[in-house]
């Protein structure tokens, strides 16, 4: 934070939380208390004296937010607000600051933030909170000019000259004062400003520059042809004194002596690189190390940075006249898609060989020896790699190694190994390669990891009556891979299944993680449901968000969740150590056909359950308590309802998070609530 | 001599977000804004605790409107939370959440910084939030 704060050298800070419980989330909470002791520690010189030159801010706000219309009114009252209109149209843009808002926060896809885009005027409030005062104007004070440095006149007389030369139609008439700029704020030593002003030189000049690389991926030792397209499409007299690339020993040097771009039209330039054998693979750098506690573990140099460097960055110096400039472009792989037209993808390095094991977390419920699946695909050519499994102490595996081999990129082989269980649950990790992960969603650009190919080993007594199980996957979980660790059958039920197919064959059905929020095909089906539980079926709903959420909109969408009415809250059991009471020990679901105990509740992780029931008809049977430290008891764990010969269930404890984490007790209970409590034949 | 010694972080830092955002194209409207922008010299940085908790209105008003540079410093890559799109967790989930924010700030102007922070999942007070991050080893670790 404090390295943060000096290196980017803010005039104001602004928090979005207050700092007290108003702010809900502790995090949020914390945000705002941490903010202003940064704040102070940043304009220290006592304080980090080896992270960057000390910076006063010269004030501190807060931003105030408001959960609700009560909160928003009551903001509106408070003295000493600096009132902000953020609702302004911007001509540039086409758009108001409001739509611009809804736009980017939209981008928030993962955690379903999709947001209107306001029109019309938009009020917020600032209050300011430490350093200098300011009645009127949040900037107030604040000289917003260059002519705030010793020598800065220089650089408002040339951004002056650009504004003036600047045409709509020939925009590359700013151009010799945006180079004049460039080298007066170089001069300054403004170095942080100096790419701002390099690419308003591109843009003016309309330059186009790139590198593709021949592929997406290589690996340590591959040849990969690289491609370089240099166009001015507006000015002349552009120059590209060298073009080359960043972060690989032994890149080729694409321009090395001065290539003058005519207007419009193309240079184009290649040059085959090889991949040295010691190159690093392409991943997120928080997550080369394996994290210290709560804290990544990351090198001095990077904290702060949202990302790394790409696996290979184009450099190209640049003249215009007398003034030399610097542009970076990562290099991707640029291809055209037959049906969406021509798209780009980042280059990256990956390891020859990947593997995986396909399941999170693999079961041993007795003392014999079963079998464990390590997958292994070639992203390269000619790819070899000795894999072995590694496992937990008095644990056994066999063979003890195996050779992959594999002519062509993309050949997989799957390979078992025999694991007789030891005493204690552990893990089992693959050595000889990792795993080559991919992230593709269509709003982010496609990311790489390359985590340690592992899986949970769990030694533990679970017995299971159900044998086939059909599964309505929500918004996305890991529970039916589970479920087959268990022993049983799963089929996902699609739409169809659920309105007009056989139900009946089904011990159990359970609903994924928000698959009530998420899907109105098993909104649709509920009486179905209702009806296959009194048949003698067992139904077991994971959590679901509460409707609603704090700004109302109230939807529907659990109104027919339960068998009898029930109401989904917001409350959590955040602790995932806090204490579980067995208010009624002897109910079938807790000792049939597992006997759950006490310590069945040790070794959860990050929480107990989310979105607890808060009212609920007093037919549900609740045999289970627990609560956060200092907090009212919640018996929603566990609403068991019955009818007919079935039993209708609905558990918010995250079963998600537990079973791919391999927690023991957290199989033992979940076999029992889809078996109905009913005894293993 | 010290101001040239952060050169290298302030230029790697600048990168992303210069990235061409979506709703302008790199035509004359862009040289405009980034002129003005060229022009001003003033800073604002907005500090909060994940990906969504930032004001991506007054992001935009500052970045776009009032030619500020800006960004959001989020404490965390929003690990903790739940995953509405995927079945992806943890530090994976910290990669999406990553560049949802470097995707809202492509729109919105601002540029984007996190500390090491991990989201360890949700908490109701500052005091136990505090207690797990330690606030004595964020000054230690964290703040640098």
């Amino acid at each position: 934070m404090v390295q943060v704060i000096r290196t980017f050298r803010p005039d104001v800070i602004v928090t979005r939380f207050s700092g007290t419980p108003r702010d809900g989330h502790g995090h949020h909470q914390a945000s705002a208390l941490l903010a202003k002791d940064a704040f102070e520690a940043a304009a220290d010189p006592a304080r980090f004296p080896d992270r960057g030159r000390p910076w006063k801010t010269r004030r501190l706000l807060w931003n105030g937010f408001s959960f609700s219309r009560a909160q928003e009114e009551e903001l509106a009252k408070m003295p000493g607000g600096l009132r902000v209109e953020l609702g302004a149209f911007d001509p540039l843009l086409g758009y108001s600051y409001g739509e611009v808002a809804g736009i980017s926060r939209s981008q928030h896809r993962s955690q379903a933030m999709g947001s209107a885009e306001r029109r019309g005027s938009v009020t917020n409030y600032l209050f300011p909170v430490a350093g200098e005062p300011a009645r009127r104007d949040w900037l107030e004070g604040i000289d917003l000019s260059w002519r705030r440095y010793p020598g800065g006149e220089a650089v408002e007389q040339a951004l002056a000259e650009a504004d003036r030369a600047f045409s709509l139609r020939h925009p590359e008439r700013a151009l010799p004062a945006l180079a004049a700029a460039y080298d007066r704020i170089a001069a300054l030593n403004h170095a942080d400003r100096l790419e701002e002003a390099a690419e308003a030189l591109a843009l003016a000049a309309g330059l186009w520059l790139d590198v593709s690389a021949g592929a997406a991926e290589a690996s340590p030792g591959a040849t990969v042809r690289l491609t370089m397209h240099a166009v001015s499409r507006l000015a002349s007299g552009v120059v590209v004194e060298r073009a080359g690339i960043l972060g690989m020993p032994g890149a080729p040097v694409l321009v090395e002596a001065a290539l003058a771009l005519a207007p419009n039209q193309a240079a184009t330039r290649t040059a085959d690189l090889r991949i040295p054998d010691s190159a690093a693979w392409t991943q997120p750098f928080w997550l080369v190390r394996p994290p210290r506690g709560t804290l990544y573990d990351t090198a001095g140099e990077q904290t702060g940075r949202a990302e790394g460097a790409p696996a290979l960055t184009a450099e190209f110096v640049l003249r215009v006249a007398d003034t030399r400039f610097t542009i970076r472009r990562p290099v991707r792989h640029r291809y055209v898609d037959a049906a969406r037209g021509e798209l780009a993808r980042p280059f990256v390095v990956v390891p020859p060989v990947s593997t995986r094991i396909p399941a999170p977390s693999m079961l041993f419920p007795d003392a014999r020896p079963r079998p464990v699946t390590v997958e292994a695909r070639a992203t390269v050519a000619a790819a070899e790699a000795v894999l072995r499994l590694r496992v937990p102490e008095g644990w056994r595996a066999e063979p003890s190694e195996v050779r992959f081999t594999a002519k062509e990129p993309g050949e997989q082989r799957a390979f078992v190994f025999a694991v007789t269980p030891g005493a204690a649950s552990g893990e089992l990790a693959v050595e000889g390669a990792h795993e080559v992960m991919r992230i593709e969603y269509d709003h982010i650009p496609p990311q790489t990891l390359q985590p340690r190919a592992a899986a949970r080993a769990v030694r533990a007594d679970v017995r299971m009556s159900a044998r086939r199980i059909g599964y309505v996957m929500g918004a996305g979980d890991e529970v039916p891979a589970a479920l087959r660790q268990m022993g049983a059958e799963v089929e996902l039920l699609d739409g169809a299944a659920l309105v007009h197919g056989d139900l009946a064959r089904f011990d159990a059905i359970v609903t994924g993680v928000r698959a009530w929020n998420n899907r109105a095909d098993l909104r649709a089906a509920h009486q179905r449901l209702k009806e296959y539980a009194h048949g003698g079926g067992t139904v077991v709903v994971q959590y679901n968000v509460m409707d609603g959420g704090p700004f109302g909109r109230e939807t529907g969408a659990l109104k027919n969740l339960g068998l009898l009415p029930v109401r989904i809250g917001r409350d959590r059991v955040t602790v995932e150590d806090s204490p579980v009471r067995l208010l009624d020990p002897r109910h079938p679901l807790l000792t049939t056909p597992n006997r759950i105990e006490e310590r069945d509740f040790d070794g959860w992780v990050q929480e107990r359950g989310l979105y607890f029931a808060s009212e609920w008809d007093p037919g549900y049977e609740a045999p289970l308590e627990m609560s956060d430290p200092g907090e009212a008891p919640l018996r929603g764990a566990i609403l068991a309802a019955r009818t007919g010969a079935g039993l209708y269930i609905i558990t918010p404890l995250s079963f998600f998070r537990q079973l791919p984490a391999g927690v023991p007790g957290a199989y033992r209970l979940f076999a029992n609530l889809v078996s109905g409590g009913k005894p293993a034949q | 001599m010290s101001a040239i010694k952060f050169i290298p972080v302030l230029l790697a830092f600048v990168l992303p977000a210069l990235a061409q955002g979506p709703l302008r194209g790199p035509g004359a409207a862009e040289l405009r804004h980034r002129i003005d922008a060229l022009r001003n010299t003033g800073r604002v940085l907005m500090i909060a605790a994940h990906p969504d908790d930032e004001n991506t209105a007054f992001l935009a008003s500052c970045a776009q409107g009032l030619k500020l540079r800006t960004a959001y410093l989020s404490l965390t890559r929003g690990e903790g939370g739940q995953n509405l799109i995927g079945s992806e967790q943890g530090a994976a989930l910290g990669v999406i959440r990553t560049q949802e924010l470097l995707a809202a700030r492509r729109i919105d102007g601002a540029e984007q910084f996190f500390t090491r922070a991990i989201d360890f999942g949700f908490s109701k007070t500052a005091e136990e939030t505090l207690a797990v991050w330690g606030r004595k080893r964020c000054w230690g670790t964290w703040f640098r």
